[in-house]
């Protein structure tokens, strides 16, 4: 009973102050009200993480064969597997090909907070004994796609598929979990937000192409018919004993869209090659947002805080995309011998890219006229609540950042078991995410969201297996980036975030991708 | 239960995916049990298993019949229950079918006899089991890949 009351202590004292203080809109003691349809900047200030997320077209590029050559893959992408690097790889399809595609994303980090202590007013004081902040694991879909040879005209093969893939990433699941002790005593407690999404925005795609010049140049285009959702779940949860869920809130949005992507390949009988894949700008509608949220009334006993609003609808001119790439073999004319490990030197290819797409000139704007209800702190209040002030709502502003990606790969068939090849790969690649971190704290109270760029570097790895109708890749990347949170993902909280402190989190994401491609 | 769908979905999957092999046979013994392909010397060729009762798909120069085996002695093998399941004309076929729906579904002959003294050519049809499995394991990852891809957007 003693020990249950030790728990019990620190664990109450938390949650209540926690739910007391929560970051809901100012006049929302009795959850009714008209905020009418929010503005990205009032979601901004709800739930940062909701909106500092990447819009991500470059890692989500299904096929693990060019992802373990780091992504260096634009000019030597082949057949329906690689019309997501480049159209034009469709070109090179002699028979009929169908690909499918997975991704398994980990992550691990590390945290360190400023804040040492949680005070709660007059009541206790927690110290925190660990915080971690890290992406949760995923199962991506990649591609699903079929393609064939269409008709030879004049001794050129015009080439068609049609596909089903991820065409952008808008998902970043994230868990919060912290560790607390009283001071007065008493069994850890642990507090903890535990981020669910699903979805992301898919591309419906038709894709043509045709070897202009036989064996030499490819040229090729996606026609993307884009459609897509994100839900996400945010769980505050107690644990100490027994894990309960404490509240929870919601965001939702839907996205659609067209696109097209443009691409070339120039080949020289495996010798060199040559690549370019352009997509033009295009708009993407966001629409059916909404954010909801339940957590315990401030004012106690068993009632909750809810809020049920939607977010207004905007459109996104998303920047075009270019990238660059070649390879080449640098010893395979050289006199080496036919056969064993000198031979299979000659098979070594080198590739690089270059992924350019400048997000930071991304424009929105909203679909309908909004009004901004402001109260105390930025928050979103309802009509006629004390201190709140109606401002017209300015288009978003997304804090999105240009992305330069350099990228470097090889590939060596040296391993040969009976009549399966292995090749080997390797990669490494550095650049931008598309995302920026969250600004300083001045910033962000005046609304200007974009912070400092995030880098990442990483190495990649991976190998083939190529049997006679089936081909396996597989890829393992190991990215890492540091970036920076709010305390609780709460830009302004008294007792959660007192002090606009940040978290400097240190990531490194792991993807492990399985592609497989069956030729009939 | 979750476990139990992915089986069944793998099994389907390889059972989609059963690729056949033919292995030319060195004469023109066959036994009941075997699944062959025979080639006469007037152009036709029987696929099955050449038993009494068997059903087997018989080709000739432009038609596609399906059969049952009524008798298989040493010297010939007699068809019975002849169904034209496609000819050269195989669009205009359906679509004459299609036009009017009263028509037989397809035209039937009683019986045919072949002589086996007329086999100029025997292949067993076996199951390629290497090329089986990798179909078979694309399939299976392909149903997955689906499989993930709905359960994102449910």
């Amino acid at each position: 009973m003693r020990r249950l009351a030790r728990f019990l202590l620190p664990a109450s004292l938390f949650l209540f102050a926690a739910t007391a203080f929560s970051p809901a809109p100012t006049a929302s003691a009795q959850g009714t009200g008209d905020l009418g349809p929010i503005s990205l900047d009032s979601l901004t200030v709800l739930e940062p993480s909701s909106v500092y997320r990447p819009f991500d077209m470059l890692g989500i590029r299904a096929g693990a064969h060019g992802w373990a050559m780091g992504g260096a893959y634009v000019s030597l992408a082949s057949g329906i597997e690689g019309i997501a690097w480049n159209p034009a790889a469709m070109g090179w399809a002699e028979r009929p090909e169908l690909a499918a595609d997975l991704t398994w994303l980990s992550s691990s980090s590390t945290s360190s907070s400023s804040l040492d202590e949680l005070v709660i007013p007059e009541i206790a004081t927690l110290r925190i004994t660990s915080y971690d902040v890290r992406l949760k694991s995923q199962v991506r879909s990649g591609i699903l796609g079929a393609g064939m040879p269409l008709a030879s005209i004049g001794g050129r093969n015009l080439a068609g598929g049609v596909s089903f893939r991820r065409y952008m990433t808008v998902a970043y699941p994230e868990e919060t979990v912290s560790t607390l002790v009283s001071l007065e005593g008493g069994f850890p407690v642990t507090f903890a937000y535990d981020g669910q999404e699903k979805g992301g925005i898919d591309a419906g795609a038709a894709t043509i192409a045709v070897e202009a010049i036989p064996g030499v140049l490819s040229v090729g285009a996606n026609l993307n018919i884009l459609d897509g959702r994100l839900r996400t779940r945010k769980n505050l949860l107690s644990a100490g004993g027994q894990a309960a869920i404490v509240g929870h809130s919601n965001v939702k949005f839907r996205y659609a869209g067209r696109s097209v992507d443009l691409g070339l390949q120039l080949r020289k009988e495996d010798l060199f090659s040559v690549g370019l894949r352009y997509t033009p700008g295009y708009t993407l509608e966001v629409t059916g947002g909404s954010y909801s949220s339940r957590f315990p009334s401030q004012s106690g006993g068993e009632e909750f805080d809810l809020l049920d609003v939607s977010i207004a609808g905007y459109d996104l001119d998303v920047p075009p995309l270019l990238s660059v790439g070649g390879s080449v073999r640098p010893l395979a004319y050289a006199p080496l011998s036919s056969h064993g490990f000198l031979g299979s030197l000659s098979s070594i290819t080198l590739a690089f890219g270059l992924d350019q797409q400048n997000w930071s000139e991304a424009e929105a704007r909203y679909r309908t006229a909004v009004k901004a209800l402001r109260g105390p702190g930025g928050y979103p209040c309802f009509e006629g609540a004390p201190y709140c002030t109606e401002e017209p709502a300015p288009d978003p502003s997304l804090p999105l950042n240009d992305v330069t990606s350099v990228h470097f790969g090889a590939e060596w068939r040296y391993l040969r078991i009976g009549k399966i090849d292995i090749p080997l790969r390797f990669g490494y690649q550095a650049g931008a995410l598309s995302m920026t971190d969250l600004p300083d704290s001045n910033s962000f109270m005046a609304r200007k969201w974009k912070g400092e760029e995030i880098q990442s570097s990483g190495v990649t790895m991976g190998f083939g297996v190529e049997t006679g109708s089936v081909r396996y890749d597989l890829s393992y990347e190991i990215v890492d980036y540091d970036l920076h949170k709010f305390h609780y993902d709460t830009p302004e909280h008294p007792f959660l975030n007192p002090n606009w402190s940040y978290v400097d989190v240190s990531r490194r994401n792991a993807r492990l991708r399985l592609s497989a491609t069956l030729k009939l | 239960m979750r476990r139990l769908s992915w089986l069944v979905a793998m099994v389907g999957c390889l059972a989609a995916a059963g690729c056949a092999k033919r292995i030319p046979a060195q004469d023109t013994a066959f036994e009941a049990t075997q699944t062959v392909m025979l080639a006469f010397r007037g152009g036709e060729q029987i696929e099955g298993r050449i038993a009494p009762g068997r059903k087997v798909e018989l080709r000739e120069p432009g038609i596609i019949w399906s059969a049952k085996v009524k008798d298989v002695t040493e010297d010939r093998i007699v068809l019975r229950d002849l169904v034209k399941v496609r000819d050269a004309s195989g669009a205009a076929m359906q679509a004459a079918r299609a036009a009017d729906l009263r028509l037989s579904v397809a035209e039937q002959f009683p019986e045919k006899t072949l002589l086996r003294s007329e086999i100029t050519r025997m292949e067993q049809i076996k199951m390629d089991i290497g090329r089986t499995a990798q179909y078979g394991s694309f399939l299976t990852y392909g149903v997955a890949v689906l499989a993930t891809l709905l359960g994102d957007r449910s």
